[in-house]
């Protein structure tokens, strides 16, 4: 055991005390979050103040009023101005999602708006537009009989705007929102109903999504949370172990091809220089684990604080992730023993990461369908297990204990079978050297003595 | 305690159809210095992974210092035909390395390496990385790396490539002080009169099987030419075509010098006593077989039945 330690201390001391690791794993996550929380404060775009003096020609009139008190509404607050709207956890964060996930989300509204809505007659509109051009006005609106009428099927059913070539895209967007909102309301007056009552009666409502967990109690959740959440750990585990698994890999070639390993090999034997490694890359799993986590980690301790994630869960995660971890250095090991360099190691693990994508293409399935075919079926073909199981304990529906504990079994049994073969390969083509086996040899090689 | 550094018995290995190591009996006793020659491919690094239990036998036994190989791995030290070291590893990480790796105990490591680098001659080396040394530094620093535990059984698998000759004779004279010391000392090597001048036993391979195993005494007598390397005083010195007890004259060089092969049931004695009578002989030698000969004759012989 004190050989195994030294190998797997080496291993993880030249990996994650290097510059390399540093600034990958460490700094850049850290400078990307930086960079996102630095954008938002400071750069974020402002658009320019929209004042002055906007022309309208619409029949009777009907559009002065709606379109003055729709630019007298102030702007719409930010996230950044959650606080000031005292909302509930629950609403602030359904507010932020329904934001970032908005197709509008990046549009950007003039804090300062004082425009003069001006009633023009048609024979103005020449001076008018000339006007627009040397910025004595600000924009021309127009409508007809036709867009007043209640057929929204009609082609002239429109508005019309006209702006000065320079115009921003945030003055043309706040012109268009007003300009429509102004002909719903005249429209709704036109039809005799009171503006403000239609608006209060068609103001959109939040809808409260509540699930009716086991033990009888009820849990109020986030729809899109809900749906990202086992994605997001499952691309945590995934992510991770690859990056670890790579480690291993590059390391044993650089082993093989500098000739070190026979020096090691005169100390210890090939499995406890396997095993040392796959402990020593499981360390560094961790440390990546908890510097992902971290970086995250408001979002872990909001979707604890929300009940999404129980203490079962995150712990059924863990053993998830070994179990992940296990089976793909298991695969890197065997591999790098088997290669010479990282050309012949890309050609043997072609097959190894088109099956190792799969979760990633069938999560919205799995999530969707936690108990469907496909996500029982995907449980049981190895190495995808726990990348899946990680999903289905996070989703909706719950999965039956029984269940979980044939995956955990099959899945454990599955990881000792290939860290199994892999030291049967290992120790045969560690001093292997040359042109890189078939899969067929590789198979020789674990039947070798 | 075995009187055996390494026993060796009907040994066999494959790799698929290769049969590297074929029906192989060996012993090598404590305090020996041997020489493990064969040419490439012959089995030697093959044989010597079994005995260091890198790979196994797939049958046969294999005893190394009374115990297993993989039970007497700590007291071997073996020093591999392919150079290698991790190139951004500190020549003083990697000894450190290497000696936790063979259980030395921690508060002696450091006074161990700087005992053999300043042994080998390796000054100012402990900061400095790997990928920064010559060849033969990084040859120096792989022996450090096969002795620094204090091995009682040394294989190392040609020493001598990539060393300048006064690295060489240093490397040699170490070997001669850990064998004086008791060590068993396994070495191989292409270089034949190092083998001669160093090892007091020679074990000979070729295509897995074993060709020689005797004391270099041995094989001196058992491969006894029986040929007279003569040289004439000067070049007009003739000697006749044929003489009592002679096969065969070869001329060798200038015309003065040549090789008489003996018939073999000739006196040896009284030839070489007949041509300095007789003639003006400037030196008249006995030749001794060289091991070059007798791994020449070997493996070639080997090769043709």
């Amino acid at each position: 055991m004190n050989k195994i330690w030294t190998v797997a201390w080496r291993e993880f001391r030249h990996t994650v005390l290097t510059k390399a690791f540093f600034f990958g794993v460490v700094v850049a996550p850290l400078f990307f979050l930086a960079v996102i929380i630095v954008i938002s404060i400071f750069l974020k775009p402002e658009a320019k103040p929209l004042v002055g003096k906007v022309a309208v020609i619409s029949p009777g009139n009907v559009l002065i009023e709606p379109l003055q008190e729709e630019m007298d509404v102030p702007p719409p607050p930010g996230p950044g101005d959650l606080k000031s709207l005292e909302l509930t956890n629950e609403e602030a964060m359904e507010m932020v999602i329904e934001q970032a996930t908005s197709p509008t989300a990046e549009v950007v509204t003039p804090k300062t708006v004082e425009i003069e809505i001006v009633p023009i007659d048609p024979d103005q509109v020449d001076d008018v537009k000339a006007g627009i051009r040397d910025g004595t006005w600000v924009a021309l609106i127009t409508a007809d009989e036709a867009a007043l009428a209640m057929d929204a099927e009609r082609r002239d059913n429109r508005v019309r705007i006209f702006v000065a070539p320079g115009s921003p895209p945030s003055h043309t967007e706040l012109l268009e929102s007003a300009a429509r909102k102004a002909l719903t309301s005249a429209r709704v007056a036109n039809a005799g109903l009171d503006p403000s009552m239609v608006a209060k009666l068609t103001a959109r409502p939040r809808a409260e999504t509540n699930r009716l967990v086991e033990g009888g109690d009820e849990r109020t959740e986030i729809g899109e949370l809900r749906r990202f959440l086992p994605i997001g750990f499952m691309m945590l585990v995934w992510l991770t172990t690859f990056i670890s698994g790579n480690y291993l890999l590059t390391s044993t070639i650089e082993e093989k091809s500098n000739r070190v390993m026979e020096v090691l090999l005169s100390a210890v034997s090939p499995i406890q220089l396997m095993a040392g490694k796959i402990l020593g890359y499981g360390m560094v799993t961790i440390v990546m684990v908890a510097m992902f986590s971290l970086i995250i980690i408001g979002l872990l301790a909001v979707a604890t604080a929300m009940d999404l994630i129980s203490p079962y869960q995150i712990v059924l995660g863990v053993i998830y992730l070994v179990m992940a971890y296990l089976m793909i250095a298991a695969i890197m090991a065997g591999i790098g023993s088997a290669v010479s360099d990282m050309r012949d190691a890309q050609t043997l693990l072609g097959p190894v990461s088109i099956a190792v994508i799969i979760p990633l293409i069938i999560s919205s399935v799995i999530t969707e369908e936690p108990n469907g075919v496909v996500a029982v079926v995907t449980t049981y073909i190895p190495p995808l297990t726990p990348f899946v199981m990680v999903m289905r304990i996070l989703a909706t529906e719950p999965i039956s204990a029984l269940e979980i504990a044939a995956s955990l079994a099959w899945g454990f049994l599955t990881a000792i079978f290939l860290v199994w073969l892999a030291s049967r390969i290992f120790r045969v083509g560690v001093l292997m050297q040359g042109k890189p086996p078939s899969p067929l040899e590789l198979l020789r090689w674990a039947r070798y003595r | 305690m075995s009187e055996l550094a390494v026993s060796i018995r009907g040994v066999e290995k494959r790799y698929g159809k290769v049969h590297a190591v074929r029906s192989l009996d060996l012993d090598v006793p404590r305090g020996s210095l041997v020489g493990f020659l064969g040419p490439n491919g012959a089995g030697k690094s093959t044989t010597i992974r079994m005995i260091m239990s890198i790979i196994y036998p797939d049958a046969g036994s294999i005893e190394v210092l009374g115990a297993t190989a993989l039970q007497a791995k700590n007291r071997i030290g073996y020093l591999p035909e392919e150079r290698g070291l991790y190139r951004k590893m500190k020549i003083i990480q990697f000894l450190r390395y290497i000696a936790r790796l063979k259980d030395v105990d921690r508060r002696e490591i450091d006074s161990r390496i700087n005992w053999w680098l300043e042994r080998l001659e390796f000054p100012d080396a402990l900061r400095r990385r790997c990928e920064a040394l010559s060849k033969g530094q990084q040859q120096k620093l792989q022996f450090i790396a096969a002795v620094l535990h204090d091995p009682e059984l040394i294989i190392l698998d040609e020493p001598f490539s990539g060393l300048d000759p006064v690295n060489a004779q240093v490397l040699s004279g170490i070997i001669r002080e850990l064998h004086e010391q008791g060590r068993t000392i396994i070495f191989s090597t292409h270089v034949l009169h190092q083998a001669e001048q160093l090892c007091d036993r020679v074990f000979l391979i070729n295509q897995g099987v074993k060709l020689l195993d005797d004391t270099l005494d041995g094989i001196h007598e058992r491969y006894n030419p029986r040929v007279i390397a003569l040289e004439m005083l000067d070049s007009g010195g003739q000697i006749p075509s044929t003489l009592p007890g002679v096969r065969d004259i070869t001329p060798t060089a200038n015309g003065t010098k040549f090789d008489l092969h003996l018939q073999t049931d000739a006196d040896v004695r009284s030839i070489m006593q007949s041509l300095t009578t007789n003639y003006e002989v400037r030196s008249i030698e006995l030749r001794r077989p060289t091991l070059d000969d007798v791994f020449v004759d070997m493996v070639q012989g080997a090769g043709t039945t």
